[in-house]
């Protein structure tokens, strides 16, 4: 038998994840290791949009399930539901945005379980959570994003998910409003953009890690160790092939 | 520990559905399983993923009339902003007509009308960007910042039409060496957070399937 190597790779690195998963939960950390600003922020972004009565405006960008971007939108909406799950206290409903609509039945539902965890479902609404064509380059997206934050006044925004550099249009209005804003995205270009310009970006791996920093559940916690663990992996692996073609070039 | 029924359920589908699909993709041609099987297994696998398509398709329908929900009951409700949704509500209404009955009035609209919008939006993406750079420096200053902005500084005079030799030699440098290798261990680092929790989806560990 002969596996072509991608998929040797690809099962071996399956493999490994999975012990990882769930193997660390007995042995990981209690605590994630690495401030994360953005993280830190949040019960306060909620706390001065529920006393301001404002809704808090939270948008999966372009990330949309049933393609490559399924994960990512998963995650983003797992975000999205800690920091609804604070803001459903408030009068005023968190209000999601998504851009992918096969990401709006995940974005309806995840406000759904916001309200059901804090057992005040009779105020959820399905139409909090909107969907914004894209159009050819998100920027129909941006122009709703715009009105949207023209009409209702969001006190707090958080981005998370896909976004291109269009990004900068939507922080450009954050910023004019003066109103505190997390973005991430897992393009390079809306990752230098959330830099440059939101109140704390989520680079990276971060914006994956918000179960074992929002989340209660001490199984989360393992995550960011497993993550750690895979990290540290590629990276002996990146160094012995280093060393392994340093010495067959010496030979 | 209390199980729910339709929790474990959800989680039971779920990995046995991304179990399929993963063998499905992954099997390679010579494998010693038996031929039929793989055949079964691999005709799942593509069933499953059609309804993926499928499923794609109908979630623009929903797409629309959530659309159309909002700004209906924003109009109706006179909020803030309900005129530009008495233009929305307008537009769709006038681009399904004319899609019926004037398909060259509707391609008319779309080139005319949203592509040149469109177009304006893209230009003031330029003024956004510079925007940024300049706020970056109204922040808070650290080393991270200024080498970000000193790199942008670098770049965007290095690609100006002079014949500066040493500035594009650095220009070129960073491009191939930092940024590429920046750039690269942002994308392998999420990447191996979407194999976590990829794997923590398909263990049924992820909340979703538990409330």
């Amino acid at each position: 038998m002969s596996l072509e190597n991608t998929q040797i790779i690809a099962i071996f690195i399956l493999v490994l994840a999975f012990a990882a998963v769930v193997a660390l939960p007995r042995f990981g950390r209690k605590r994630p290791h690495r401030r994360i600003m953005a993280y830190e922020m949040i019960p306060a972004m909620v706390g001065s949009a529920i006393e301001a009565d404002r809704p808090i405006h939270l948008s999966l960008g372009g990330a949309g399930v049933g393609s490559e971007q399924t994960i990512l939108a998963i995650s983003s909406a797992e975000l999205v539901y800690y920091v609804a799950e604070r803001a459903t206290i408030g009068d005023t409903s968190p209000i999601i945005t998504v851009s992918n609509p096969l990401s709006l039945p995940l974005a309806q539902d995840t406000l759904r379980r916001a309200y059901y965890a804090t057992k005040l479902s009779k105020r959820f609404s399905g139409l909090a959570a909107r969907w914004y064509p894209s159009g050819r380059r998100s920027l129909a997206f941006v122009a709703g994003i715009s009105g949207m934050m023209g009409a209702e006044r969001p006190a707090a925004h958080v981005l998370v998910g896909s976004y291109g550099a269009e990004l900068a249009l939507i922080l450009m209005g954050t910023s004019r409003r003066r109103v505190p804003t997390i973005a991430s995205s897992d393009q390079l270009d809306g990752m230098a953009v959330a830099y440059a310009m939101s109140d704390a970006p989520l680079l990276g791996e971060e914006m994956f890690v918000s179960n074992a920093y929002l989340g209660d559940a001490e199984v989360h916690r393992s995550d960011t160790t497993a993550l750690d663990l895979l990290r540290w992996l590629v990276i002996l692996t990146m160094l012995a092939g280093l060393v392994i073609s340093i010495i067959h070039r010496g030979g | 520990m209390r199980i729910r029924l339709g929790a474990a359920l959800a989680s039971a589908l779920t990995f046995g559905i991304g179990l399929v699909v993963i063998l499905g993709l992954l099997l390679p041609n010579n494998t010693p399983l038996p031929t039929a099987w793989v055949n079964i297994l691999r005709s799942v696998t593509s069933v499953l993923l059609q309804l993926t398509t499928i499923t794609a398709a109908l979630a623009i329908l929903v797409g629309i009339f959530n659309l159309l929900l909002v700004h209906l009951s924003r109009l109706f409700k006179r909020e803030g902003g309900f005129l530009y949704s008495l233009v929305l509500i307008l537009s769709f209404g006038a681009v399904v007509i004319t899609y019926f009955f004037a398909r060259e009035v509707n391609t008319l609209l779309l080139e005319n009308v949203q592509r040149t919008i469109e177009s304006a939006l893209a230009g003031l993406l330029f003024f956004a960007l510079v925007y940024g750079a300049y706020r970056i420096m109204r922040q808070q200053v650290t080393w991270a910042k200024v080498v970000f902005v000193l790199v942008i500084l670098i770049v965007l005079v290095a690609a100006l039409p002079f014949d500066i030799p040493a500035l594009q030699e650095i220009r070129t440098w960073l491009m191939a060496i930092p940024v590429n290798a920046g750039a690269r261990g942002l994308l392998l680092g999420i990447a191996l957070a979407t194999l976590v929790t990829g794997v923590r989806v398909l263990i049924g560990v992820d909340r979703s399937y538990r409330d």
